[in-house]
């Protein structure tokens, strides 16, 4: 799938993302790992997750786990209001949901205009960061999920 | 005539009258008294036998009306008309033959003849059969009901039983014979007019059948289903109302009952005469024409049985016959009682009137003895005997009293005659001392003429006025006394003169004093009238004044209240905007929700429109329409997002712009209520002005009731002025008039004539002008107090109308003010 996606980033030249707000700041994530965006709805919190893990849903029948991405991310913990969604992301194989503020735009971007981001972090933080698009005035910030999740596991674990 | 036979006979007048007048009345009451007693006897007697004749009628009507309604009776009458037929043409002799001249038993027996059929017979006579069976009962019934006969009669007139079988049996009611008869006529009534329902009267006539005795019918028709079959008759049984008209019973040994018919020929025979009276004698009496009807007539009958009898009758009605029953007895039996009771009265007033006379003689010969004897004294006491011998005197009747009188005059002869002899001595002596009485008043006759004259010439003088005149000569010594007098009189009229004239100068110069001062007080009442009118207009115009304010005042009460209403009208309005944001308020609250709702679902579609754009880019290129719809959905969900929130930034707008507007219409609200506080004040003291106003307008009514007083009083003080001033003015020509009078008299005296000719003159007045004067300031103040006001003295008024006008202001205004007012109005008072 991820082959999927780069080659459809390779051949079109154009790469369709959605982007969110985290705070003031914006990230977005590639279209095609996205399965469904839900309006915010309570989670069952679970025993000894850790602070990023909200809890699971029910997503007709099957439980998902959901993510705070703001915690995940380093940020403040965000406070989930009516206008919150949930951006169900198949990761790996796996549903995960991803709480985010608020879901902005869905927007079509060339690759050319993906600029690497700045080598400045650790490597495992900047793994997180697969490129930053400049849109008009904005920064977004284009987030690796598998890189997300793989280091997931690796907390998990 | 001597009072000896006087006396008796006075006594037997008197007696005589005394009894006759009372046995007279005695007499008449009582033979009246009989009289209506035997009129009561006789109604009584005359109403109890008609009665009695009626009851029995009526019982002879109900039997035989009974009778015919009996079976018994039509069942025999069918017998005998069927048996009839079989007699065969001379039925009437056949039947005749055998129940009359062949009957064994004599007549008025022939009823027990039961039937003509001989034992022996061969034919057998079904008539007789018939009678053998019916007769026993119809004579039973006959006998035992009192009936003279009893007949069965058919509608062919035929006789068809007789019980009593006279020669009306078997005969027939239609012939000649017959018709005219009592019998006859029953039939005819009966038959003839169909009377079915009652019985039909035949009244007594001679029968010829009966030898030509009265008889009287009765009859009644026999009824069947069918109609009439036939009748029955009987013969009036005259021997049951001889019965009840023999009763004579309180009538005495003449008396009787009769019952008379309408000729006035008796139809029950008298007990009084051996012989049969019956339809033989006649009594015609005017009685029986009045007494028609069932009252009872009472009179007098002449003639019947030869006697002059009082008498009382009645009638009495019954089918036609038209019968009197009347009562009498001889008036000679009646009145028997009275001549005993005439006889009795008249002996015993034989003997008393005998008794009296022996007695009166007795008394007059007691009583005439002594005046005799008294008589012949008193004649020779008138001779000039005083010698004589009075028997008698010790008598207790009016003859001693006589006697002592006399006895009197016996003794006053005797002293008479001494008196006479005294008297001639008496008269001798007093002559002679008339005679020296008279000598001596002739001579004081002409001392006194003298006197007299000189007095008369002194009055003379002093009529003419002159009181210089004095008597000088003495008079005799018992009328000196009256000259001197003279003397002093004129002196003393002389005196009393100047002074007299001295006084009308006095009053001359008073009345003149009196004059000025009356028109001055005139002069000074009419400015005080004019002041008062003034005074009036001017409080008028103040009334109205206060009046107009009074009005203004009130009007002004009426718009506080007005604005009063309207600020609380104001402040429900402020209310009810208040309410009004309220709601807004509300309003806004319910479109916030919807605009969240709104809201959510842009939110909702925004989600849904990205959900597709997901969809579409994961189809690829077949989804790249799609997503341009997603993209388009998710531009409206955006758009619509931003709309409502703009419209919620609105509205919160708005909810703040109603908050401010409530504050305000609240304060606006507070406002009012403020100004309706002030309303309330104004309205406090508008009323306050209007009740001055009021008490103001009171205050000047009494003003002016107290001011009309005012003039009423100067009115009165101005008419009074005139008077005085008028009276003034009499009492001036009075004092010269009097002055006139004096000066007539010629005064005497050294000094006094002239003193009193130079005070009438000019110097009197002005000597006097100070004394009134000086009296003056003494008599004004009580002019002051009568409230003519014009005072020039200090002293303040005491009482007065204007006192009591400027207190009622005082109190009308009250205040403060009111003392300043109040002194201020005094002293314009005093000035006035």
């Amino acid at each position: 799938m991820q082959e999927t996606a780069n080659n459809n980033v390779a051949t079109s030249g154009y790469l369709e993302i959605i982007s969110f707000h985290l705070g003031k700041q914006v990230f977005c994530v590639n279209i095609m790992s996205v399965r469904e965006i839900r309006g915010w709805a309570p989670s069952t919190t679970l025993p000894h997750s850790p602070p990023h893990v909200l809890g699971v849903i029910n997503l007709r029948g099957s439980v998902i786990p959901v993510i705070d991405m703001a915690i995940r991310l380093g940020l403040p913990a965000i406070k989930p209001t009516e206008r919150s969604a949930i951006i169900v992301t198949n990761i790996a194989g796996k549903l995960v949901g991803l709480l985010v503020e608020n879901v902005s735009d869905m927007i079509t971007v060339k690759n050319a205009d993906l600029q690497p981001a700045p080598d400045v972090l650790p490597a495992a933080e900047r793994a997180l960061t697969k490129a930053i698009i400049p849109v008009d005035e904005q920064m977004i910030c284009y987030l690796d999920l598998d890189a997300l999740f793989s280091t997931e596991d690796e907390l998990a674990a | 005539m001597l009072i000896s036979r006087k006396l008796p006979l006075a006594a037997a007048l008197l007696t005589i009258m005394s009894i006759g007048a009372s046995s007279i009345v005695s007499l008449q009451i009582g033979s009246s008294a009989v009289n209506e007693k035997i009129v009561e006897k006789l109604e009584a007697v005359v109403d109890g036998r008609r009665n009695q004749l009626e009851t029995f009628l009526a019982n002879l009507q109900q039997d035989l009306t009974a009778t015919s309604q009996n079976n018994l009776m039509r069942i025999a009458l069918e017998g005998f008309k069927y048996d009839w037929g079989f007699l065969g043409a001379d039925v009437s002799p056949e039947l005749k033959r055998r129940y009359i001249t062949e009957n064994p038993f004599p007549a008025g027996e022939r009823q027990k003849y039961d039937t003509a059929q001989k034992p022996d017979a061969a034919k057998i006579s079904s008539y007789d059969q018939t009678h053998e069976r019916y007769n026993p009962q119809l004579r039973e019934m006959a006998n035992s009901r009192g009936w003279e006969d009893f007949y069965l009669v058919d509608m062919n007139g035929n006789v068809m039983y007789s019980v009593n079988k006279y020669d009306d049996y078997a005969s027939n009611l239609r012939s000649d014979a017959m018709k005219s008869t009592g019998l006859g006529q029953v039939y005819q009534g009966i038959v003839g007019d169909e009377v079915t329902d009652r019985t039909v009267f035949a009244d007594y006539e001679a029968y010829a059948p009966i030898g030509g005795q009265p008889a009287a019918f009765m009859g009644h028709a026999l009824n069947s289903q069918m109609g009439m079959v036939g009748v029955i008759i009987i013969r009036v049984p005259s021997g049951k109302i001889a019965d009840i008209m023999s009763n004579t019973a309180g009538l005495g040994e003449t008396g009787e009952t009769v019952l008379l018919n309408s000729d006035g020929y008796l139809i029950s025979d008298s007990v009084r005469t051996p012989e049969s009276d019956m339809l033989a004698v006649r009594v015609d009496s005017d009685v029986q024409r009045t007494a028609q009807g069932s009252s009872i007539v009472v009179g007098s009958l002449e003639g019947y049985r030869n006697m002059d009898s009082s008498v009382a009758m009645t009638g009495v009605k019954f089918d036609g016959a038209d019968w009197t029953v009347a009562a009498l007895i001889d008036k000679s039996e009646a009145g028997a009682s009275m001549v005993m009771m005439r006889n009795a009265i008249l002996g015993v007033a034989l003997l008393l009137l005998l008794g009296a006379l022996a007695i009166s003689i007795w008394f007059s010969r007691s009583l005439t003895k002594p005046i005799e004897a008294l008589v012949d004294n008193m004649r020779r006491l008138a001779e000039g005997d005083t010698s004589i011998e009075l028997a008698g005197e010790n008598r207790k009747d009016e003859i001693g009293e006589m006697v002592r009188s006399v006895a009197v005059f016996r003794n006053a002869a005797i002293e008479k005659v001494e008196l006479e002899r005294e008297a001639d001595d008496n008269r001798s002596q007093m002559e002679k001392r008339r005679q020296d009485r008279e000598a001596a008043k002739a001579e004081e006759t002409q001392l006194m003429q003298q006197a007299v004259d000189s007095l008369a010439d002194g009055l003379h003088k002093l009529s003419e006025g002159d009181l210089t005149i004095r008597l000088e000569t003495p008079f005799i010594e018992s009328l000196d006394r009256l000259r001197l007098d003279f003397n002093a009189s004129v002196e003393k009229l002389n005196e009393t003169l100047s002074d007299v004239t001295e006084n009308i100068h006095g009053i001359n110069g008073d009345t003149g004093e009196l004059r000025a001062a009356a028109d001055d007080l005139s002069r000074r009442t009419e400015q005080q009238a004019a002041s008062l009118e003034q005074t009036s207009a001017a409080l008028d115009e103040i009334t109205a004044t206060v009046k107009n304010s009074s009005q203004r005042a009130d009007e002004a009460t009426s718009k506080v209240a007005e604005a009063k209403q309207s600020t609380d009208t104001s402040s429900k309005v402020v209310g009810q905007a208040i309410n009004a944001m309220g709601r807004i308020e509300e309003a806004s609250g319910e479109i916030s929700k919807i605009i969240n709702v709104i809201d959510e679902i842009a939110f909702q579609t925004n989600l849904l429109a990205l959900n597709a754009g997901v969809e579409a880019a994961r189809a690829g290129e077949a989804g790249k329409g799609f997503a341009v719809v997603a993209q388009e959905v998710r531009e409206l969900a955006q758009r619509s997002a931003t709309a409502a929130k703009d419209i919620k930034g609105l509205i919160n707008k708005s909810g703040e712009e109603v908050k401010s507007g409530v504050t305000l219409v609240r304060e606006t609200g507070d406002a009012l209520s403020m100004i309706a506080e002030h309303v309330s004040a104004i309205n406090d003291q508008i009323n306050s002005i209007a009740t001055a106003a009021r008490e103001q307008s009171n205050g000047l009514t009494e003003i002016n009731s107290a001011v009309n007083q005012m003039d009423q009083v100067t009115q009165q003080n101005a008419a009074m002025v005139e008077e005085t001033t008028a009276v003034t003015h009499r009492l001036t020509s009075g004092a010269a008039s009097l002055e006139g009078l004096v000066r007539q008299f010629t005064l005497t005296g050294g000094s006094r004539p002239v003193s009193v000719s130079t005070r009438a003159a000019m110097p009197g007045p002005a000597k006097h002008t100070p004394a009134p004067a000086a009296a003056k300031p003494a008599a004004r103040p009580k002019v002051v107090a009568a409230g003519v006001g014009a005072s020039t003295t200090n002293s303040r008024p005491v009482q007065s109308p204007a006192r009591n006008m400027l207190n009622t202001v005082a109190r009308a205004f009250g205040g403060d003010k009111s003392n300043n007012q109040t002194a201020a109005s005094q002293d314009d008072w005093e000035e006035f």
